[in-house]
């Protein structure tokens, strides 16, 4: 199945790097369109969730845009495939602890923790991950690649539904998560040049296979 | 392991990228997406648009020229220029910029750092100090392209602000800027021991052996470069191979890789000359 030009919603609820996200599909030999409305998720197979900013900030966004329980409802169908990026991937989860203690989606088990341990915060730059055996999104990707990071907080949650770990500060920090339908990762594919690219084609091949 | 950056900054005054000399002079060197096309081509790992005329000029810089850059550009891209409200903040940030630079409203609207970064992150945020030595060999903080003293001390600054919104900070030596001797080693070091975030430096590089000076002897996360990236070809990748061979942990690059050769003295590749052969 091919897509067409609905098909792919880039969530564009106002901050975020929506072009960045927006030019990696492109450039992956696909269209897509940006939105925020239930007409667009309603119309969408894949929703891209780009991720620059603080967690309160994007949930309180997502209530005041009335799309908050909708893509909860949408999510669990598992007929819409779902990759967040940065943020977008940590609002998967149950609560964040940034600036408060915020809800988030909770279509993941797990927390939003900032990585205290570390020396130096952001983890900002590239950094090289270990991948599991059985990750979509890496397929054909050598291992320990390097992909652009930047951020304070980190996933804590359950091993099992984790794909790859990076290493900071001597602590494995989760990378991307994989479960069903739903995908996110922790650094910037959008940012990371040809590998990233590559992540992001072969997460729009699986939700095309699906 | 987490990865020294070599970012390429991208100076530009009324629309066009300029080589700087000590805040001063200012030598045209082409247009910004130009610029952005190549240094994506040779591997850069970021890079800094900087529009060093916005703020005197009451302007903010060009989101059409970062969109355009944006288009063909997938690394990650701070940018900054006369940035003093969300607004502004807001539309470099979806022009595709992933980063902005605050510099002169760090100093004249101190609360604006963490409004940005309640909304956009702390991540999002990169400051830009203009640092200038003083005769009493005080390092004192400027803005407005260097013109304006603010009489606060670099480490003062860093101390007070650094936990409230800050992601990165970009260490620009006004005294070293466009010199070609070398980073300010003693400044670096200085900020690099109070910084709980990452440091950048910037101003003075004149060969790539001073990136590796700068990287040993300090320990900080990146080195930022203007002038030297742009009359060399394939800079930015020969760069990041010096620092390689140099055992500096840098990115694997997946393009243009030049790790083994040996460098002339104008930074370029000496052909069939390689590290292992001397």
């Amino acid at each position: 199945m091919n897509f067409i030009n609905k098909d792919i919603l880039v969530l564009n609820i106002g901050i975020g790097n929506i072009q960045s996200v927006v030019n990696a599909i492109n450039h992956t030999g696909r269209s897509c369109v940006t939105g925020s409305s239930k007409i667009d998720i309603d119309a969408a197979k894949v929703i891209i969730f780009p991720g620059v900013g603080a967690f309160g900030e994007a949930v309180k966004l997502l209530k005041n845009l009335g799309i908050f329980e909708y893509l909860i409802t949408k999510l669990l169908d598992k007929d819409i495939y779902f990759l967040g990026i940065c943020l977008g991937m940590q609002l998967l989860f149950e609560k964040s602890y940034e600036h408060g203690t915020h809800q988030g989606l909770a279509l993941l088990e797990g927390s939003i923790m900032k990585m205290d341990f570390a020396e130096t915060l952001p983890h900002v730059g590239w950094n090289n991950i270990d991948v599991s055996s059985n990750s979509t999104l890496f397929y054909n990707i050598e291992e320990s690649s390097d992909f652009y990071f930047d951020h304070s907080y980190s996933a804590v949650c359950d091993s099992s539904i984790v794909s790859s770990f990076v290493d900071y500060s001597g602590k494995k920090v989760v990378a991307s998560v994989e479960k069903d339908n739903i995908f996110g990762v922790q650094f910037h594919p959008e940012k990371s040049q040809f590998l990233g690219l590559k992540i992001i084609d072969n997460f729009l091949k699986k939700a095309q296979s699906a | 392991m987490l990865k020294k950056r070599v970012i390429a900054a991208i100076m530009v005054k009324d629309g066009l990228v300029v080589q700087s000399i000590g805040f001063e002079r200012y030598l045209p060197v082409g247009k910004i997406d130009i610029a952005i096309e190549f240094l994506e081509h040779w591997d850069v790992d970021e890079i800094a648009i900087i529009d060093i005329g916005a703020t005197n000029n009451g302007n903010n810089i060009d989101f059409n020229s970062i969109k355009k850059a944006s288009k063909k550009c997938f690394l990650p891209i701070s940018a900054g220029g006369g940035i003093d409200n969300i607004d502004t903040a807001r539309n470099i940030l979806a022009s595709g910029a992933d980063k902005i630079i605050i510099s002169s409203a760090a100093f004249t609207k101190p609360s604006f750092i963490s409004e940005c970064s309640e909304i956009f992150g702390d991540q999002s945020i990169v400051v830009c100090l203009d640092i200038k030595k003083m005769d009493n060999g005080e390092y004192r903080c400027f803005t407005h392209s260097g013109t304006i003293d603010t009489n606060i001390s670099a480490i003062e600054f860093i101390e007070k602000n650094q936990n409230y919104g800050i992601g990165e900070i970009l260490i620009n030596s006004i005294d070293q800027d466009g010199s070609k001797k070398g980073y300010d080693i003693e400044l670096v070091k200085l900020i690099q021991n109070i910084a709980t975030v990452p440091v950048i430096a910037m101003g003075g590089a004149g060969s790539f052996e001073h990136m590796s000076q700068v990287f040993k002897e300090t320990g900080i996360s990146a080195v930022a470069a203007g002038n030297i990236f742009h009359f060399v070809e394939h800079s930015t990748a020969i760069a990041k191979a010096y620092l390689k061979n140099s055992d500096i942990p840098i990115r694997k690059s997946h393009i243009l890789d030049y790790t083994g050769h040996i460098f002339d003295e104008f930074c370029r590749v000496t052909p069939y000359k390689f590290v292992d052969a001397i």
